[in-house]
């Protein structure tokens, strides 16, 4: 009498590569986290933890005008804070000085603070249609 | 010049040893804040105050908290020379949670009080992970 083997599923084997099954040219094997992403984690968690260390200087937005208030050339994720100075204000962010506006920027509302990661390379722009003042801060963490 | 072309690439390509430590004490910094004990520190409204000096430890949590039932706004930095405007605001409220920085090593933290709304001292403390 033969029997047919029970197949039994390897124990301690690598996952096999999941762009291979999900057809995703981006996707990586689970778990694998490159350096560039520990950096933004690190940035994202640490960043307002390191605010008193890092560089302050005060942005002055005019009414109606797009100002550049943040900018990376130095280091791989740059924590970016700016605070409202005086009276509260509303105003917009974005990546590019077409997308600050208030159409397509992020608001940020009266008295509250904007927090951005910048990678390399990358820009903060702010657009505000009654002016204010910011107190930028840049830590790289 | 590495092989990446990445100008901000490492040749190790990995973390280092002061970003490691950051982020277990930046993970750990809500839940270590409360098991040191406190020391008070005065304050006078304009008078910037040292309230910590990482002189210790690779990596320091220092948390601060306004006494009870109060309320202090006030700059925090780096040196003493602080000004409104070229600085960071906080509120030290006795409701809300603490304010926590973290220091590396011979990173100071001074507070310069604008608001005093109840008792003009901070509760400080601070915990290496």
């Amino acid at each position: 009498m033969n029997f047919d083997p029970v197949k039994v599923p390897p124990q301690n084997q690598h996952p096999q590569q999941p762009s291979s099954v999900s057809g995703d040219p981006f996707a990586r094997p689970a778990g694998y986290v490159t350096v560039g992403e520990w950096r933004i984690l690190i940035a994202g968690i640490a960043g307002r933890l390191r605010l008193s260390q890092g560089f302050n200087r005060q942005v002055v937005l005019r009414p109606g005008t797009v100002s550049l208030i943040g900018k990376n050339d130095k280091s791989y994720a740059l924590f970016v804070s700016a605070q409202q100075l005086g009276l509260a204000f509303g105003y917009f962010i974005g990546g590019d000085s077409r997308s600050a506006n208030a159409s397509n920027g992020i608001a940020v509302y009266a008295g509250r603070d904007a927090e951005q990661i910048l990678l390399p390379g990358e820009n903060l722009y702010a657009f505000s249609a009654t002016g204010g003042t910011l107190v930028v801060t840049e830590v790289t963490v | 010049m590495n092989n990446s072309g990445d100008p901000y690439a490492r040749p190790s390509d990995e973390l280092s040893e002061v970003e490691k430590r950051i982020i277990v004490a930046a993970f750990s910094a809500s839940g270590l804040s409360v098991s040191a004990a406190a020391r008070i520190v005065r304050l006078t409204i304009g008078v910037p105050v040292l309230l910590s000096a990482n002189d210790k430890s690779d990596v320091l949590i220092v948390s601060f908290q306004a006494a009870a039932a109060s309320t202090i706004t006030g700059l925090i930095g780096s040196g003493p020379q602080l000004f409104s405007g070229s600085a960071i605001r906080v509120i030290a409220s006795s409701l809300g949670t603490p304010v926590q920085q973290l220091l590396l090593p011979s990173e100071r933290l001074y507070f310069v009080p604008q608001f005093i709304n109840g008792t003009p001292s901070l509760n400080v403390s601070e915990v290496t992970p």
